[in-house]
């Protein structure tokens, strides 16, 4: 791989006034042209990982391990203005919530033209028409009307697909997706998910796709990291982890999914058991309260990762390279 | 068999277009009408799955089923209490028995309340609740999987999934009769949405709670609905049985969209121009978009009806054998 547009290394995070932190000693890079599916628990620390990569985190967090965007540290050597700077130019975001994404008192046209920051040079009819192409091509109705409306008069889905015409008028180097197709049905969303694959072609940098569905990273991703409680317990590339899943988290979480269940069932597969809370976790493997396969060493000692090959590895006293 | 606990009756919904200098300059049309005239009813103790592409005003249905959108005409019933308009008198009685899980999980809780507070909520409106408020919030929590110290956070301060699964637990404060769940499991791992789903069924068996179930979830509909009503730009084009929908759907549109989720890579996608609210295609509505429409189609509009016992579709060639159709 070529130097990586994205580095984590170590990287934990605690917030502000939280007991303990969100996110600990996660380590992964994304490569130019690559993209990145994260999958994990719901609270597992996804968004906060999304957040941390814009420097978006709330005032006062605590971050240590490092972060480089193309070889830069983002908390080490930027002044809150390249911040700033970078999120405007090369870095993009579809947030989770699309709600709440936008801003409420300005229409969606005028919101969308400050995402060219490209373009802002060229004439005003010129920046209109690639909004409207952009609409069009995320496959919104009426994109003459809905650039003249607020954001509360649009539909969940609709929200979403403008968060997205966003993103990809930006034309980032990184652009990190947080579950940008939950509101969208099945329909627009293999056409959204195919006009993301051609971005991914065209864009000169790296995607980070935050989902909970696995057909989606299936179809979108290239390698796929696995969080559970704020730590990165399973990566590999796509093939190799939904395929051939080494940790048991990764393996619990697999066999809930009810589009691999055949027959109708009112009765769903659940992984047993609760998240421990932020400030009672276990002294060993985090998971092992729940663990099907735990023994008695998981209780005493926290698994190290182990590498299962190049970029591929698992943090679990029964993983063996 | 009883009657349906919440039946819509030939409802339209309309909201104000443009914006209001638009509005007084007589510039466009005043209103788009996004519901034209849905009929759907909710039986008792069962979960009819909502589903349609997005923007086609499942959302609008649910929050016009508590009155929370502009009604301009039609009803809509809730056990004995019938409402005709947005300002009836009958929505308080509506809403003591109907809970609502509102699409925007995020923007629907207060951010200055704490999520124990917004949980407890309902119960201090209805009044009437004379147990220990914590404990409750605790209890509340604890049914979607969340540890008792969430009760002291504030909305900013927990994740996509959490704020979902709190609004959950606020619209089962009250043991509603009849919940209208719009996308309840968007945004949560699998294992957590398995949970809620189970705890969803459990209360239906429990206490005979129904349930309106607004999803773009195939997958998750085919598991916890009986039945399954298409949208499609504000219209339902197909109900049915959810087996029947998956294994036999007859509108072109369901078929595109169960086709979706079974192909990987490009199939099932549906060509043409994604159809106007405000200028609503003459004849069937779906026809720009479909690959068997014919002269017909362009000429009248298919109206809905029964092609077999508790299966309606509106196409003309529904309940056609293959084949028939391409004439
Ligand atoms: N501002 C905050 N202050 C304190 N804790 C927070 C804050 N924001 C999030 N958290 C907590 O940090 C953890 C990680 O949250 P995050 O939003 O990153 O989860 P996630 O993996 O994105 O989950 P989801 O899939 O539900 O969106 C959660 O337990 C959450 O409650
Ligand atoms: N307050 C409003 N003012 C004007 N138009 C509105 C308003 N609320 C909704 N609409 C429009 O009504 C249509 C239907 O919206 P609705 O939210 O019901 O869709 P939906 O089927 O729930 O979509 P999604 O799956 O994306 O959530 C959309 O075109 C939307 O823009
Ligand atoms: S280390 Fe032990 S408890 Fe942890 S995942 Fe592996 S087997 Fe389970
Ligand atoms: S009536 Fe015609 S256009 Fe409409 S769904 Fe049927 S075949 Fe297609
Ligand atoms: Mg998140
Ligand atoms: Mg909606």
């Amino acid at each position: 791989m070529s130097a990586p547009v994205l580095a984590l290394d170590n990287v934990s995070i605690r917030y502000p006034s939280a007991p303990a932190a969100a996110v600990r000693n996660v380590s992964f890079e994304v490569g130019t042209g690559e993209t990145l599916g994260i999958v994990g628990e719901s609270g597992s620390g996804k968004s906060t990982l999304a957040a941390a990569m814009m420097g978006l985190l709330p005032r006062g967090s605590c971050v240590t391990g490092s972060l480089r965007f193309e070889g830069r540290d983002l908390f080490g050597q930027m002044t809150e203005r390249d911040l700033r700077q970078l999120r405007g130019r090369d870095i993009a975001t579809i947030a989770q919530d699309p709600f709440t994404a936008l801003n409420p008192v300005m229409k969606i046209g005028r919101q969308l033209d400050i995402f060219q920051h490209w373009y802002h040079d060229r004439p005003r009819a010129e920046r209109k028409a690639r909004i409207l192409e952009m609409l069009e091509q995320v496959r919104l109705s009426d994109p003459d009307v809905r650039m003249q409306q607020y954001p509360h008069q649009l539909s969940g889905g609709i929200l979403q697909r403008v968060s997205i015409a966003a993103a990809l008028l930006a034309e980032p180097k990184l652009l990190i997706a947080d579950e940008p197709t939950t509101a969208l049905d099945a329909t627009t969303e293999a056409q959204i998910l195919g006009i993301m694959a051609e971005a991914k072609e065209t864009l000169r940098g790296a995607t980070v796709f935050i989902t909970h569905d696995m057909s989606v990273v299936e179809r979108l991703c290239d390698r796929i990291a696995v969080l559970y409680a704020g730590e990165l317990v399973e990566t590999g590339t796509v093939a190799e982890v939904l395929g051939n899943p080494q940790h048991p988290y990764t393996k619990a979480l697999l066999e809930c999914d009810p589009a691999r269940i055949e027959e109708p069932t009112s009765e769903l597969p659940t992984i047993g058991g609760t998240v421990p809370a932020l400030d009672d976790r276990p002294a060993g493997c985090i998971f092992e309260p729940r663990c099907p396969s735990a023994v008695a060493r998981c209780r005493a000692e926290a698994p190290l990762r182990h590498d299962l090959g190049p970029r591929r590895s698992a943090a679990c006293h029964l993983v063996t390279p | 068999m009883t009657q349906p606990i919440l039946e819509a009756r030939n409802l339209r919904v309309r909201y104000p277009s443009g914006t209001l200098t638009d509005r007084l300059l007589g510039r466009g049309p005043r209103h788009v009408t996004v519901l034209p005239d849905v009929s759907l009813s909710v039986e008792a103790g069962q979960t009819l799955g909502l589903i349609g592409e997005s923007g086609s005003g499942k959302t609008t249905l649910g929050r016009a089923a508590i009155g929370l959108a502009p009604i301009s005409g039609g009803s809509i019933r809730v056990g004995d209490a019938t409402a005709t308009s947005e300002d009836a008198p009958e929505w308080a009685g509506i809403r003591r028995r109907t809970s609502m899980m509102f699409q925007d999980a995020v923007a629907s809780l207060d951010p200055r309340m704490t999520l124990g507070t917004s949980v407890t909520e309902p119960l201090a409106i209805a009044g009437g609740f004379d147990g220990n408020r914590r404990d409750k919030a605790a209890e509340l929590l604890g049914l979607v999987g969340l540890s008792p110290d969430f009760a002291d956070r504030y909305p900013h301060q927990i994740s996509g999934g959490q704020a979902r699964r709190v609004t959950v637990a606020r619209a089962l404060a009250l043991e509603p009769d009849l919940v209208i769940a719009d996308e309840p499991t968007a945004g949560l791992d699998l294992s957590v949405q398995g949970e809620l789903l189970n705890l969803l069924g459990e209360l239906q068996n429990r206490l005979g709670v129904s349930f309106l179930f607004i999803t773009h979830n195939l997958s998750v509909a085919r598991h916890v609905t009986n039945r399954i009503a298409i949208m499609y730009l504000g219209r339902i084009v197909e109900e049915a049985p959810t087996r029947t929908i998956f294994s036999a759907p007859e509108h072109p549109y369901t078929r595109a969209l169960i086709g979706a989720r079974e192909a990987t890579g490009g199939g099932g996608l549906i060509e043409g121009d994604v159809p106007s609210l405000t200028r609503r295609p003459e004849g069937c509505e779906f026809r720009t978009r479909c690959p068997l429409a014919t002269d017909l189609c362009a000429a009248k509009a298919p109206a809905l009806r029964e092609i077999a016992p508790g299966h309606t579709a509106s196409c003309h060639y529904a309940g056609q054998p293959a084949g028939v159709s391409h004439s």
